[in-house]
Formats: structure tokens, C-alpha cells, sequence
């Protein structure tokens, strides 16, 4: 994909300029995105923070190459999202992109352990199976390989996710209000997993909250309001 | 990447997601093998046993002799041949002389078919004969009494005589029309010549038998047609008018109509249980698309789960066709008495076929529809709305159930109806069930009841789900109905013709003062007589002062080639009070003991020599002309066995004239002594003994019967199964539903009525629809396929709304109170 490489300097590994998106409803265009501007270099933690509504999920699904803005553009790891068709986009977050969601999204018909090796399987690693089991290990489920999603409690089933962000060694990993769902406790061993793994495998992190309390574990914060980011 | 495929197989297996569409597959297939193996051997058995109607398979008919290498041809073709010569003859015997209908055959007749003779004029000791030795002559029973002969007597017919060995007992084709035909005398066909009787312009009729195998009797049929000259016809059992062939042919396309209809109630399941597992699984292609899988590791996954299970219910589905049929072929075969043929390799390809067509063709539109989901899915529900095209996947399908309808039954009009009417359905119940549903949200606020308030407006909510539903419960019902009913229609229509105690003799030529001694005679001995119908022989000779043709149907001859239409021969006229069974008035009015000089006409006579009400028709009745007006047009069912005339006279004009009298009778099994006494006191009476027609008819009939009901249960189980893949596919919209109300206290009372009368009002229009196209496809199947009139079924119009209330009611609220049973904590943790 020559054409689509960037001439950015080495150490940024997201850069979005002039996002804007829109969305057309009964009642005309509703804008989501304004004008965002947003620079993130490797080994970064950002966290997306802002009230419900204000755009923090747009941002997060245009920044992984999971939508695209109706204007501006987004360079993710090099390569100029925009200039990618669906297939490309896919490429590029296999070889380079983790997520976790609010929701977990396990998939239901595979156990831990399958889940886990699912995106090591997809890239064509050899020894997926081995690699997740030492994953599932340090999200502390080595005992639960066999379970299924729905065998498993709400802070087990992100656990699970967390080990199959990390399995890929992704360069960046997009986490969406990844313990919103959970209650305090769990919510806490959740964070503390994300934020210890992602040390440890250096890995750039955005994260969207709308807990500041979490937003203040990353290095650096933007707050989102209507669609701009108004604090940087 | 091939164990994860294989892997997320075993996973889909475990959870039986993949149950219904490979339940589906099994029925198409299984269905398909059933149908084409024992419905096809059973029709094949029922053809071949129906051969001895006709003596043969195929036979040539001609008023001359065919001038084409018959004989070699049968021999190339390793088919059984043989000839008859009809012709009708004065046979003179014991000094009185008989007109006869003589049958002059080779040795190898009957091809098919018992021919029975006894030596005796009772008939007790029949035993099957081939072939009739030269110089000896069969007699049927009644030219022994008209004759005053016995066996072992000579007659003489034209200048040769012949010795009867025989009384003939059963003559497999003896013709169906049993009024008025000369009694029949069996020689050699090698004795033809010695009684000079065949000179030119004699009324003969050349036959030309052949029997044999399938496929050779299709190359047979190939070679002969475009050779044959236009007066003459190559028949089969189910060529002309017989009884026998209506039934046969009629059974030949319920079995094709009900065999359609239950492969695309097996498509259908197979549509909707995969648009169900599509669904099930957007998520999770969306998460595989975030994962970074590509598209054609997605196809590669989804593709392989529907091979695989495509194959794997095929093998399960011609496994369980084969274990099925043996006791279902054996049932048949000791049931009717017959021995099924080989089913061959056919019905292997055809249900193979049919698994692969069905399947590839009823999941791809919602496979491709489902690696098309955004990845942003995951993120925001709605993501996939643009995705779905219906409109090209409505095209698909419509075009994919015309293309199987339509090879399937190789009827452009057919397919044409049923997928018309199905159309017309859909339409219909678009705007019906939008009205409805419009109309109860309208009424559901004012709803004092919470369940039902509940019911009406989550219909109203899922109302583009609810359509689909609707459409695929209604489809499912339609089909079973028209199947239910056409099967039931059939039956009883056949049951009809031939009722428990119908006449097996026919007696005429009873003169007017024999009438009340023979009235007499039945009444002791309690045999029972129908209606005395007064009998004229009269020749058709002018319409309208138009002087008509006499010549035979095939027969030119320049002095009457420019002379209208003619009946070409005498014809038998009667007069009836009331209109005769099974007949109908179509135009016109009946005629009246007031009535003078009036006539009523049978439809398809009047039809042939273009005869209208209003019309004058001249008879020559011995030396006298009679002029008569038409003025009713009726139809006549000829598959009765009872007494039917093409025309009908006022009862003034038979007064003028000496008239026999024709009845009919059913004579108990212990009475033909006395029916033998009571010939020889009246020996001038003719009696036509049908008891074996009719029991050969009604065994054909049971047969039939048998295979309609076989046909049924498919058509049953393939309706069932859509009706359960619908339910399933309800479920996962009412989960969430069910989540809300119940975190929300409702009671599990209140949630359960609530899906009762949800499902009951589905069920309920769902069925009522479902009747109203049945009754629309019956009308028109009624008056385009099967050529019998149309009439409104009032039970389907019950049975609609009632089977669907009950079944849709049933299955949905049986699958969805299973939901209600589980606990909100449960429920929340299957929807995530």
C-alpha cells in the first residue's frame, strides 16, 4: 500500500486533522464530530472523557478505522485510514489494533480459551493456543480455559476480553467504558489489569471513560463536549 | 484457520443454532426421495396394473390398417406385440342371428391384463387364457342366451364357422362404455380372412398393442408419433375418457402439485431458519471484522458451516428416505397388493439435486447479506440497516421458488398460479396486517386489559418482524390447506363415483309390458332397481334444417366432406324427469313434464358440433323425423357408473314411439342363480355385468388414495417445520422485551398472556388470510388444472383460523414461556 504511507514524524501513531462527522436523521444533519484535531504518540495513554452524548465513542470508532468521519482525515500507524477500502481497514487492525469494549462481545459460541485465541488465529500465528493460555493465565483465569461467555460473570468475561486485546501484541489499543458495566470492585481489578499490561507491553492505550477518576490513570486527557474538544 | 472453522462448527453444532436449517434440508431431501421413489413406484405400479385396462402399455389405434414396420420395431426395441381387428358382425347361431362386436386377436393377446374364459356359460371355472385357438370362438355371456347356444356349439360368422370353447368371464379392455355395444366373440385374428366379412368401407378398427419397459416404450413412443397419420392415436391408460384415466391423471398432478408444495415448504423453512442464524450472528461478524478477520476468512467460516451441513443433511436426509421406505414400501406393497419396481438411481440424483438447490439457493441471499455487516455494529445496533437489501432478495427469491416450480412441475401455468397467488397473498396481507395493527394501536390505549394492551402494542412495535412472520406462518398454512383440501376433494369425489353399493349390472331392452314383470321379479327378491329409463335409438340428421354429416370421426369421403358436423353414428336418446346425477345445468332451462319437443344437450357434444340453446335438432328415429328445440346446455360426469345420455327429449316425444327400458342394478354375489333364471324367462333382455370394472377401478382408486395421504403427512411435517423456524426466529426480538418487563416486576401471569394473545392475533390473521388464498389457489387449480368446477370449501374458512390460532399459539407461546421460566439474571446474561 505505497501510496498511503505517511510522512509523519516516527513517534506519532495517530494523528486526526479536520474530523468532522455528521449523520443525516428525520430531523436533518446532526453533527457528531467538530473540527477535531488530535495527535497521540507511540506508547501514549489518552483518555476521550466528556458527558454522554459528546461524541467520545464517534471519536474512538473513527480513530480505530471502524467508521469514517465525513470529512478530515485520520492517519492510524502509518497509513491514511481514508485511502483504505473495508478489507485494508481490517488488515491494518489485525496486525496492529486491540480492542475492549463496555460490552465484553465475547463470542458466545467459543470458550475463554477460543475467544482468546481468536485474533492470534485470524493473523495466522502458529502457536495461538499456547499464547493464550499464557494470557488467560495472567488475567488470572488459568482455571476457566473451558468456560463459556455465559458461564462466566460480567468482570470474567472482560478479563477474557482484556487477555484477546493483548494477544496480538497490538500497537494500540482502543478501550471503550471498558468497566462501566462492572461493579466497583471488579471495575477496579479491571483497570488495574489494563493499565498494568499495557506498561508492560508498551503498548499506546486511548481509552473512552466518562469516570474522571480513570481518565486520571492516563497520561494525558481531552474532554469532548458537543462534538469538540474543548480541553486538551 | 481450518480448526477455527471447524472448531466454531462443533461450537454451532452444540448449540444447535444449525438445527432447523439442517431439519429443513433433511425434509427437503428425505421428502424429495420419498416422493420420486415410493409415490413414483407406486404411480408406476398403478400404471402398469393399469395397463390390463388397456391389455398393453401403449397401443395404436387406426380405421385402417398402419402402414409402418410396427412389428419389427417392438422386436428392436424388445417390446411385447400384438394385433386385434375390430369390426361388428352378424353372428348366426342355433338358427337366430346377433349383431356382434367381433375381436379378432393374435396369440400373443392380452399383453397386460387378465383375459378370462371359463367352459361353461356360468362362468365357474375362469381360468387366464392367451390367444385363441384357430376355428374357435369365446362368446360373452349374453350372445349365449340371444343365441340359445352353448359351448362346445358352433356359429358361423360371415362365411367361416367357428366351435365356442368358451364364455368370456373378464376381456381386460373391454370397453368402458357399456350401453348399447354389440356383445362381444373372441377368434383368431388368423381367421379374419376365411369369414370375408372385411371388404371395403367396412367399419373396422385396427389395434396395435405393445408392452415393455419404460424407457423403451418412451424410444417406442419418439419413433412412432410423427409417422402416425392424423386418424390415427397412440394411447396409453391415461389417454381418453375412461374413468380410470381421469383419476390416474388427476392423481398425477395432486402427487406433482403436493410434491412442489412441500419442497417449498421446506425452502421456506430453510429461508427462515437462516435468516435466523444470520442474525444470531451479525455480532459476531461484526466482532470478527474488528478483530481484523477478512471478508474471505468470514465467507470462509460461514461458507464452510453451510457446506457442511448442506452435505451432511443431505447424507442424513437420503439415510433417513432409505430406511423410511422399506417399511413404508412394504406397507404398500401388501396394503394394494402390487409389486413397487426398482426406484433406480433417479430419485438418489433428484433429492440430491433438489438438497443443494434448496440449500445453496435459500441461504446464500441472508449468508451474503450477513458478510456484509459493519464492523461498527458493535458499537451501534443499527449499523447493519443499510445492509439489508429486501427488494433483491425479495427478487431472488421469488425468482428461485419459480425456477424450482416451475422444473419441478414442468407447468408454466402452475407455477404461474402458485406463485401468483402467493404474491397476491403477500400483498394482501401487507396491507391487511397494516390496517390491523393500525386500527389496535388506535384501540390499544383504550385497552383495559394490561396483557392484551401489552400484546397489541408490541405487535404494532415489531410490525416489520411481525410482517415477515405473518408471511411465512401464512405461506405455511396456505400450502398445507390447499393440499388438505384438494386431497379431501379428490377422495370424496372418487368415493362419489363410486359409492358402496353401486350399480354393478346394467339390463335394457325391457319392453313396456315387461316393465312391471320385471319391477315385480327385483322387488321379491329384494334386489333393488335405479330409474327406468326409456331408450330411443335415434341419427342425428339436420341443425338448424342444415342437413349434417354421417361420416365417423377419421373417415372421408367426398359425398360428405362439405356438410356440417354430424355425431357420426346413432345415438341413444332418453327422457328423465329430473336432472340425472352428477349432471349440471349450465345454460338454459331444465326440461318439464310440460315441455314439448325439447331437448337438453351434454356441454362438450353440444360444444363439438357447435350447437347452442335455441338451436333445432332433426333425429331420424326409425322412419320418422323428429325436430326438437335445445334448450338447456348440461354437463355430464362420465366417471359415474350410472346411465348418461348426450341428449335428453321431452317426455311428449317418446310417447310417440315403442321405447325400451334401460335400469340398473347392484346383484349381491348369491343371486346369480337367479339373475341366470331370470335371463332365461326374459330372454330378449341384454344384461352388461361391470363388477369387475368396478372393483378394478375402485382398487385403483385406494391406491391412489393411499399415495394422497403419504403426501399429506410430508406436506404436514414441512409446514410444521416452518411454522417452529418462524416461532424461533421470533425469539430473540421477545427476549429483550421479556428482560425489561421482568427487571421491572411484571409478573410472569402477565408476561405469559401477554405472548399468548400476541401469538393468537398472529395466528389468527395468519390463518384467516391463509384461507382465503387457499380458497383462491383452489379456484383456480379447480378450473385451469384439474377441470372439475369450482366450488368455496366453507370448512377451509374454519379450519384456517382455527389450525392457525391453535398451532401458532402453541408453538410460540410453548418457545417463548420457556423465556419467562428463566431468571432476569439469566435472560440479561444470554442477551449480552
Amino acid at each position: 500500500m505505497p501510496t498511503t504511507e505517511s510522512t509523519l514524524a516516527p513517534n506519532i501513531i495517530i494523528n486526526a486533522s479536520g474530523l468532522n462527522h455528521h449523520v443525516a436523521t428525520h430531523a436533518g444533519n446532526l453533527s457528531l464530530l467538530n473540527d477535531i484535531n488530535l495527535q497521540i504518540k507511540q506508547g501514549e495513554s489518552l483518555a476521550i472523557v466528556g458527558a454522554s452524548g459528546s461524541g467520545k465513542t464517534t471519536l474512538l470508532s473513527i480513530l480505530a478505522g471502524l467508521d469514517s468521519a465525513s470529512q478530515g482525515n485520520v492517519n492510524l500507524c502509518g497509513q491514511n485510514l481514508e485511502s483504505l477500502d473495508e478489507e485494508q481497514r481490517a488488515s491494518l487492525r489485525r496486525e496492529n489494533v486491540g480492542f475492549i469494549f463496555q460490552q465484553f462481545l465475547l463470542v458466545p459460541a467459543l470458550s475463554a480459551l477460543e475467544n482468546v485465541m481468536l485474533p492470534a488465529e485470524l493473523k495466522g500465528v502458529a502457536n495461538a493456543r499456547q499464547l493464550a493460555e499464557q494470557w488467560l493465565e495472567k488475567v488470572g483465569l488459568a482455571e476457566r480455559h473451558d468456560h463459556y461467555p455465559n458461564q462466566l460473570s460480567g468482570g470474567e468475561q472482560q478479563r477474557v476480553a482484556i487477555a484477546r486485546a493483548f494477544i496480538s501484541q497490538p500497537k494500540v489499543l482502543f478501550a471503550d467504558e471498558p468497566s462501566a458495566n462492572l461493579d466497583n470492585s471488579n471495575g477496579q481489578i479491571i483497570e488495574d489489569l489494563l493499565f498494568e499490561l499495557n506498561q508492560q507491553s508498551g503498548t499506546t492505550l486511548v481509552l473512552v471513560t466518562h469516570e474522571l477518576k480513570l481518565a486520571e490513570r492516563c497520561a494525558r486527557q481531552i474532554t469532548l463536549q458537543a462534538g469538540r474538544i474543548i480541553k486538551q | 484457520m481450518k480448526s477455527l472453522i471447524w472448531r466454531l462448527f462443533r461450537a454451532e453444532l452444540r448449540r444447535g443454532e444449525l438445527t432447523i436449517v439442517a431439519a429443513a434440508i433433511v425434509l427437503a431431501v428425505s421428502s424429495v426421495w420419498l416422493f420420486t421413489s415410493i409415490t413414483d413406484r407406486m404411480e408406476q405400479a398403478i400404471f402398469n396394473k393399469s395397463g390390463d385396462f388397456i391389455a398393453a402399455d401403449r397401443v395404436v389405434r387406426s380405421a385402417h390398417p398402419v402402414d409402418l414396420p410396427l412389428a419389427e420395431q417392438a422386436d428392436d426395441l424388445e417390446l411385447d406385440y400384438a394385433e386385434q381387428l375390430l369390426f361388428p358382425s352378424m353372428v348366426y347361431g342355433n338358427e337366430n342371428l346377433v349383431l356382434a362386436s367381433v375381436k379378432a386377436v393374435s396369440e400373443q393377446y392380452p399383453l397386460k391384463g387378465s383375459l378370462r374364459i371359463s367352459s361353461d356359460v356360468a362362468g365357474s371355472d375362469a381360468a387366464q387364457k392367451q390367444g385363441i385357438a384357430v376355428g374357435e370362438a369365446w362368446l360373452a355371456e349374453r350372445l349365449f342366451y340371444q343365441l340359445k347356444v352353448d359351448v362346445g356349439d358352433a356359429i358361423e360368422i360371415g362365411e367361416a364357422e367357428f366351435i365356442i370353447s368358451g364364455r368370456i368371464v373378464n376381456e381386460p379392455d373391454a370397453p368402458f362404455s357399456v350401453f348399447m355395444t354389440a356383445p362381444r366373440v373372441i377368434i383368431n385374428i388368423n381367421d379374419v380372412a376365411k369369414t370375408e366379412v372385411v371388404q371395403p368401407g367396412s367399419r373396422l378398427a385396427y389395434r396395435y398393442m405393445f408392452a415393455g419397459e419404460k424407457t423403451n416404450l418412451a424410444e417406442f413412443e419418439n419413433w412412432v408419433k410423427p409417422l402416425l397419420a392424423d386418424n390415427q392415436r397412440l394411447v396409453n391408460v391415461s389417454s381418453g375418457d375412461s374413468p380410470l384415466a381421469g383419476a390416474l391423471q388427476k392423481a398425477q398432478q395432486f402427487l406433482l402439485l403436493a410434491g412442489l408444495i412441500g419442497i417449498l415448504l421446506a425452502s421456506a423453512a430453510i429461508a427462515v431458519a437462516s435468516r435466523l442464524y444470520c442474525q444470531r450472528h451479525y455480532d459476531t461478524v461484526a466482532m470478527f471484522k474488528v478483530l481484523g478477520a477478512s471478508k474471505p476468512q468470514i465467507r470462509a467460516i460461514y461458507l464452510g458451516h453451510f457446506f457442511a451441513v448442506i452435505v451432511a443433511s443431505i447424507v442424513i436426509g437420503v439415510g433417513v428416505a432409505f430406511i423410511v421406505q422399506w417399511p413404508v414400501a412394504n406397507y404398500v406393497e401388501s396394503l394394494l397388493n402390487i409389486t413397487l419396481p426398482s426406484a433406480g438411481a433417479s430419485p438418489y440424483l433428484m433429492a440430491i439435486g433438489s438438497g443443494l438447490i434448496c440449500g445453496i439457493t435459500f441461504t446464500l441471499p441472508t449468508l451474503i447479506q450477513l458478510f456484509d455487516i459493519a464492523p461498527m455494529r458493535v458499537i451501534r445496533r443499527d449499523s447493519d440497516d443499510g445492509v439489508v437489501n429486501p427488494l433483491w432478495v425479495g427478487i431472488w427469491m421469488l425468482l428461485s421458488v419459480f425456477v424450482l416450480l416451475l422444473l419441478y412441475s414442468g407447468s408454466l401455468m402452475l407455477s404461474l398460479i402458485l406463485l401468483g397467488v402467493g404474491i397476491a397473498a403477500v400483498a394482501l396481507l401487507l396491507v391487511i396486517s397494516q390496517l390491523l395493527l393500525w386500527f389496535g394501536k388506535k384501540r390499544a390505549a383504550s385497552l383495559r386489559n394490561l396483557s392484551l394492551k401489552i400484546a397489541v402494542s408490541s405487535l404494532y412495535k415489531r410490525a416489520k418482524q411481525n410482517r415477515v412472520q405473518l408471511i411465512g406462518f401464512t405461506v405455511a398454512i396456505k400450502l398445507a390447506l390447499v393440499v388438505w383440501v384438494i386431497q379431501q376433494d379428490l377422495i370424496s369425489e372418487w368415493q362419489q363415483q363410486l359409492p358402496e353399493g353401486a350399480p354393478n349390472h346394467f339390463m335394457y331392452n325391457i319392453s313396456e309390458p315387461q316393465k312391471p314383470l320385471i319391477n315385480a321379479r327385483f322387488e321379491n327378491e329384494n334386489v333393488e332397481l335405479t330409474e327406468m329409463f326409456p331408450m330411443l335409438r335415434g341419427r342425428l340428421v339436420s341443425i338448424n334444417d342444415e342437413v349434417v354429416s354421417q361420416q365417423r370421426e377419421g373417415e372421408y369421403s367426398e359425398k360428405n366432406s362439405s356438410r356440417r358436423r354430424g355425431a357420426g353414428r346413432e345415438l341413444n336418446l332418453s327422457s328423465v324427469a329430473n336432472l340425472p346425477y352428477r349432471n349440471a345445468l349450465l345454460e338454459g332451462e331444465w326440461l318439464n313434464a310440460s315441455s314439448v319437443n325439447e331437448a337438453s344437450v351434454e356441454q362438450d357434444f353440444a360444444q363439438r358440433l357447435n350447437i347452442t340453446v335455441g338451436d333445432k335438432l332433426g333425429f331420424m328415429v326409425g322412419a320418422s323425423e323428429i325436430v326438437v328445440n335445445v334448450t338447456s346446455v348440461r354437463s355430464v360426469d362420465w366417471n359415474t357408473m350410472q346411465p348418461n345420455f348426450y341428449v335428453l327429449l321431452s317426455q311428449d316425444i317418446l310417447k310417440d314411439f315403442p321405447t325400451g327400458y334401460l335400469t340398473s342394478f347392484n346383484l349381491p354375489e348369491n343371486k346369480s342363480a337367479w339373475m341366470a333364471e331370470t335371463m332365461a324367462s326374459f330372454p330378449t333382455l341384454v344384461l352388461i355385468n361391470v363388477k369387475a370394472l368396478i372393483t378394478q377401478l375402485s382398487q385403483v382408486v385406494d391406491q391412489v388414495a393411499l399415495a394422497l395421504r403419504l403426501v399429506l403427512v410430508v406436506v404436514l411435517l414441512a409446514s410444521s417445520l416452518v411454522l417452529y423456524a418462524q416461532v424461533q426466529s421470533s425469539l430473540e426480538e421477545r427476549r429483550q422485551q421479556t428482560v425489561i418487563l421482568r427487571t421491572l416486576g411484571a409478573s410472569a401471569k402477565l408476561l405469559r398472556n401477554a405472548v399468548i394473545y400476541e401469538f393468537v392475533i398472529l395466528g389468527f390473521l395468519a390463518g384467516f388470510i391463509a384461507a382465503s388464498a387457499a380458497q383462491t389457489i383452489l379456484l383456480l387449480l379447480q378450473v385451469m388444472v384439474f377441470d372439475i368446477g369450482a366450488s368455496i370449501n366453507w370448512g377451509l374458512w374454519l379450519l384456517g383460523p382455527v389450525i392457525g390460532t391453535l398451532l401458532v399459539s402453541v408453538m410460540g407461546a410453548g418457545a417463548t414461556l420457556r423465556l419467562l421460566k428463566q431468571n432476569s439474571a439469566q435472560l440479561v446474561r444470554n442477551l449480552n
